[in-house]
């Protein structure tokens, strides 16, 4: 079985911030601390793997035209269950985090993923697409974090790096920072992946080769 | 009157909701094409907040509010917000199947927007009252089609660039000029609000 794929290709291949273009919004507007983004990107994690899978349940049982409504209400559903589970446990980061919590409901990625690929997948895939995309989304969420807090703040997890209140780039914490380290890590990733795929092509033209050759 | 005016032009030049709140940034980069189509986007986006607006402000006011359901609220909210977006949709279907076909964008894209729902959260969370909800939302709408028109110009000069290196052509170089258009605009609002204060 080749499930597991599902998983991995959304972690840096098809990554759905960097390479798709969804949920920029909460990736850059809350990783000015980096436990906000972790505790965002788990709750779109959570949010994103328990709705897909009533939604994948019922997928016979929903009427075609009823689809995006039902979804949105399981999501919806979810995503309140979520926000009072924060609340209880993280008071002051839920505040922090503000908006967000909400707005993971109509999350690009959630949506895409629970509409898109959810009603028309089995099982198993659909779970593993649904992690696979939100572990993906909560590592970009952890990274832009700590870079943009310690950077900005001269913090991490709220407890200081330097001696006194030394930052090195303030301009980290700003909205446009935010952009800014965004779009070199989405070019990151396309750098990588882009040799990974020559590496990929080189080796099965060698293979090709080979194979020619002792033929 | 002064006081609508004043919600409506923080929403479109100091509070602008994707360039000072990063609220809608992938409706952004996603369906601005030309300039005519990301304003036809944008103002399906407005009528979309509005919407919004009208129909979450009531629930709160009269339900939510009054009997403490706070922790209720995202589950009443979400269905509503999806309702207008849905409604713009389906009325521009109808009504104006050709400035419908001209967005050539899917719908989800409209009702499930961060922008739409967040202003609706955002009205409720300042303590608006009805009318000024919905002129900050229509502020809102307005400053999301301006960015829209804006980034439009920006992208078909990336588009069209053939000096930008082999990584960060596509969506880097777009979320690279965003965060410049971010930049000039967070200076732009800085100088606007020391010289109205």
């Amino acid at each position: 079985m080749n499930d597991h794929k599902f998983f991995t290709k959304k972690i840096l291949t098809e990554n759905p911030v960097l390479v798709m273009t969804a949920g920029i919004c909460p990736a850059v507007a809350v990783t000015e601390s980096a436990s906000s983004g972790l505790l965002l990107g788990c709750g779109t994690l959570l949010v994103l793997f328990l709705s897909s899978l009533p939604a994948t349940l019922m997928k016979n049982i929903i009427p075609e035209k009823a689809v995006c409504a039902s979804h949105m209400i399981i999501i919806a559903a979810f995503t309140a269950v979520i926000q009072m589970i924060f609340y209880s446990w993280f008071p002051q980061v839920t505040e922090e985090v503000g908006i967000f919590i909400p707005l993971i409901a109509v999350n690009c990625i959630v949506i895409e993923s629970v509409n898109g690929f959810a009603r028309n997948n089995p099982v198993l895939p659909t779970l593993f697409n649904g992690l696979g995309t939100g572990t993906g989304f909560l590592l970009v969420l952890i990274l832009m974090g700590i870079i943009r807090e310690s950077m900005g703040e001269g913090t991490l997890f709220g407890y200081s790096l330097f001696a006194g209140d030394m930052t090195l780039m303030p301009f980290a914490v700003l909205l446009p920072g935010g952009f800014f380290l965004l779009s070199l890590l989405a070019a990151l990733n396309k750098h990588i992946n882009r040799k990974t795929r020559q590496k990929e092509k080189n080796m099965t033209n060698n293979d090709r080769e080979e194979e020619k050759i002792s033929s | 009157m002064k006081e609508i005016i004043v919600v409506m032009m923080t929403m479109v030049l100091l509070d602008n909701i994707v360039l000072a709140k990063a609220l809608g940034a992938c409706p952004l980069i996603k369906l601005s094409a030309s300039a005519g189509r990301s304003a036809a986007v944008g103002l399906a986006v407005t009528f979309a907040m509005i919407g919004a607006s009208l129909l979450t402000w009531p629930i709160d006011r009269y339900w939510v509010s009054p009997f403490d359901l706070e922790y209720f609220r995202i589950f009443l909210f979400i269905p509503l917000i999806f309702l207008a977006g849905y409604l713009v949709t389906a009325v521009l279907k109808k009504a104006a199947p050709s400035y419908w076909e001209s967005m050539g964008c899917t719908g989800h894209l409209i009702s499930a927007n961060c922008a739409v729902a967040g202003i609706a959260f955002i009205n409720i969370d300042q303590g608006l009252t009805y009318f000024e909800a919905v002129y900050s939302a229509l502020g809102a709408g307005l400053g999301f089609t301006g960015a829209m028109v804006i980034f439009a110009g920006m992208k078909y000069k990336i588009d069209n660039a053939n000096n930008i290196p082999e990584a960060f052509r596509g969506i880097p170089a777009y979320i690279m000029a965003l965060a410049i258009l971010s930049m000039v605009f967070i200076g732009v609002s800085q100088a606007a609000s020391a010289f109205i204060s």
